[in-house]
């Protein structure tokens, strides 16, 4: 069945705003999906127009990740929500070694939101996708009252395949692994922070978020098995990432501080802010665990790839039951680098 | 980032405290205390300690609200309440940018009471270990000068203005009960009688509720030097950054909250040899 069949005059999207019958169902729902999502999306697989996707899959082993995407502001310097919520639930899979498979979005959006930022959105989803070689192959549109969201939430959710031989897993960390990082950290963090906080910084901050699979995969080419773990330090920032890995794992991580690349910029707004860049998210960038002796080679190869140009040998995973993540700062002396405490930037992805 | 990157020089430090290593007298023992939040904030954010010899030990005093005080009082926060004696400190690095508005000039008195030096240090790193070593060599001359490390900012005077018009707005209270301190005379300030319509205690009649502490609290003696965060029971137990007990583990720049986000790994080091 065709919905544009049933209707003769078109959304407007420059002037229209979504409405509660946008959400129930009918023909309204129906036009908003053909329109907006199907428009941009446009897969087989979507373009079916069934309650779910169906697709055959090679044997092996999967992995499947979902995220919740409430950033405010909605569109912000290097990216929006919508390619947003493309990049991190791509990086969520990717973290795994998995090649991405396909992509399912979930969307609750407040009545009276412009149609034409939701079409800025669904274009902005749509070229994110594309770019990484991904489809969005089924989704859900709900509308809820005024006053009752903000704007539009998303959330997606990510098929991905392993390759055959590769086991990553927080879990797998050990006394002597290096810990290499792939770039600079707390960009996202800082850029949807400048636009909260209105604050005129001299130069745009722009947010690192970007789809890490293509880096992912040459990581996985060069260092394969001796990968042991890897994670996008999202929320909570690179602190959280790597305390995560000391728990699961049961060791400690020593870091040098001087050794870990901050923008200068990203620095500075930091001191403004009173925030600390390893507590700052970043939206495209990864952290490995990896064997002592495919490190080298390991940072090499990242540093080909243009999302990894940065990367860098960070620290080094050491013994310790009480699973400090220390750090060398690069005044000289030693600290922690603890979980955050409390909440430093709300609603930051 | 210029005018941040100079007080964090690594190499700076490494040389300085190469310095203090080197004039420190073998045997001798120099325990400084900082009671400014802001000041062990950063002695545990950059791990100044580690850098310091083993002989020079920094003591974590009273923070914040007493660094505000008037200067007078503070010798109350360094004398043991039960005797009166004063606790086993060589000397003092001054609060940063309060004394911006006092001038260093309220500490001589307390420097010349005790017979014991007081550096006004900035809150950057290296400017603690500068005043480190300028507090090693006042005790290695026999001098109980105040001495102004964090020149760029504060004079001897202080700012004229600032304090005309802190003395416009606000009178000191006749006593006040401080955490750990208890209640000291002339130590707090409240608004003068001209602005008591803007002063929500008067305006709307509200009396200090009496709030029992955690009696296993140790804030008190931590307030006071005489005991280090982790030697309180209550420290990492029932009291952390997430649940603190007492003020020392509320505010960041609280010493249990920094020797809890930045330091706990060194209690450690210290009982495995």
């Amino acid at each position: 069945m065709s919905a544009t069949r049933l209707r003769t005059r078109r959304l407007d999207v420059r002037n229209g705003l979504i409405d509660l019958s946008h959400g129930a169902g009918g023909r309204a729902s129906a036009q908003l999906i053909e329109e907006i999502f199907r428009a941009e999306f446009d897969n087989p697989l979507l373009n079916r127009g069934d309650d779910q996707a169906a697709f055959d899959v090679p044997a092996g082993r999967m992995v499947i990740s979902t995220d919740g995407y409430v950033v405010s502001p909605l569109f912000f310097p290097g990216g929006d929500i919508g390619s947003l919520a493309v990049h991190g639930t791509i990086n969520d899979v990717a973290m795994a070694g998995a090649r991405r498979l396909h992509l399912a979005a979930g969307y609750i959006i407040e009545e009276g939101f412009p149609l034409a930022d939701l079409q800025l959105i669904a274009r902005s989803m749509a070229r994110a996708a594309r770019d990484a070689g991904v489809s969005i192959v089924t989704g859900d549109t709900k509308v809820v009252e005024r006053g009752k969201g903000d704007g539009v939430f998303i959330t997606t959710t990510g098929l991905g395949l392993v390759p055959p031989g590769l086991s990553l897993s927080a879990d797998r960390a050990r006394p002597g692994d290096q810990a290499i990082l792939s770039g600079c950290i707390g960009d996202h963090g800082v850029a949807v922070m400048s636009k909260r906080a209105n604050l005129g910084f001299e130069t745009d901050i722009l947010s690192d978020s970007a789809a890490l699979h293509g880096l992912v995969a040459a990581m996985v080419c060069v260092a394969g098995p001796s990968l042991r773990v890897m994670r996008d330090p999202t929320r909570g920032g690179l602190a959280a990432a790597l305390n995560e890995i000391a728990q699961q794992s049961g060791t400690g991580c020593l870091l040098e501080e001087g050794q870990i690349p901050v923008r200068p910029e990203v620095a500075a707004a930091c001191e403004l802010l009173g925030l600390d860049p390893l507590y700052v998210a970043s939206e495209g960038r990864l952290v490995a665990i990896v064997a002592p002796e495919a490190a080298d080679v390991l940072v090499a190869a990242m540093r080909a790839h243009p999302l990894g140009r940065d990367a860098a040998r960070i620290g080094e995973v050491v013994a310790d039951d009480q699973c400090f993540v220390q750090m060398t700062t690069s005044f000289g002396g030693g600290r922690i680098v603890d979980w955050l405490a409390g909440e430093q930037l709300p609603r930051i992805c | 980032m210029k005018h941040i990157d100079e007080y964090r020089d690594g190499n700076l430090a490494r040389a300085m405290a190469a310095t203090i290593a080197r004039e420190t007298v073998p045997g001798r023992h120099y325990q400084f205390m900082e009671f400014c939040g802001g000041h062990t904030h950063a002695i545990s954010r950059y791990g100044i300690e580690d850098l310091l010899p083993a002989n020079v030990q920094m003591v974590h005093g009273p923070g914040c609200p007493v660094c505000v005080l008037p200067v007078g009082r503070i010798d109350d926060a360094i004398l043991d309440p039960s005797g009166g004696r004063a606790i086993m400190v060589d000397g003092f690095v001054g609060p940063a940018h309060v004394s911006a508005v006092t001038g260093t000039h309220p500490y001589e008195s307390i420097a010349a009471e005790f017979a014991k030096p007081v550096v006004v240090a900035g809150f950057e790193p290296l400017d603690v270990v500068h005043a480190v070593l300028m507090l090693v060599r006042q005790i290695n001359e026999g001098r109980h000068d105040v001495e102004n490390q964090y020149f760029r900012l504060v004079t001897q005077q202080g700012n004229r203005i600032a304090q005309r018009a802190m003395e416009d707005v606000f009178e000191p209270r006749p006593s006040f009960e401080w955490r750990g301190l208890g209640e000291l005379p002339r130590s707090a300030l409240r608004l003068r009688d001209i602005f008591s319509d803007l002063d929500a205690e008067r305006r709307f009649g509200i009396e200090t509720v009496a709030a029992a502490d955690n009696p296993g609290c140790e804030c008190g003696e931590v307030l006071r030097g005489l005991k280090k965060p982790a030697e309180c029971k209550l420290f990492g137990t029932l009291c952390s950054p997430e649940t603190p007990m007492g003020s020392c583990m509320v505010s960041p720049e609280g010493a249990c909250s920094a020797h809890w986000t930045y330091g706990r790994f060194r209690d450690r080091r210290r009982t495995v040899p």
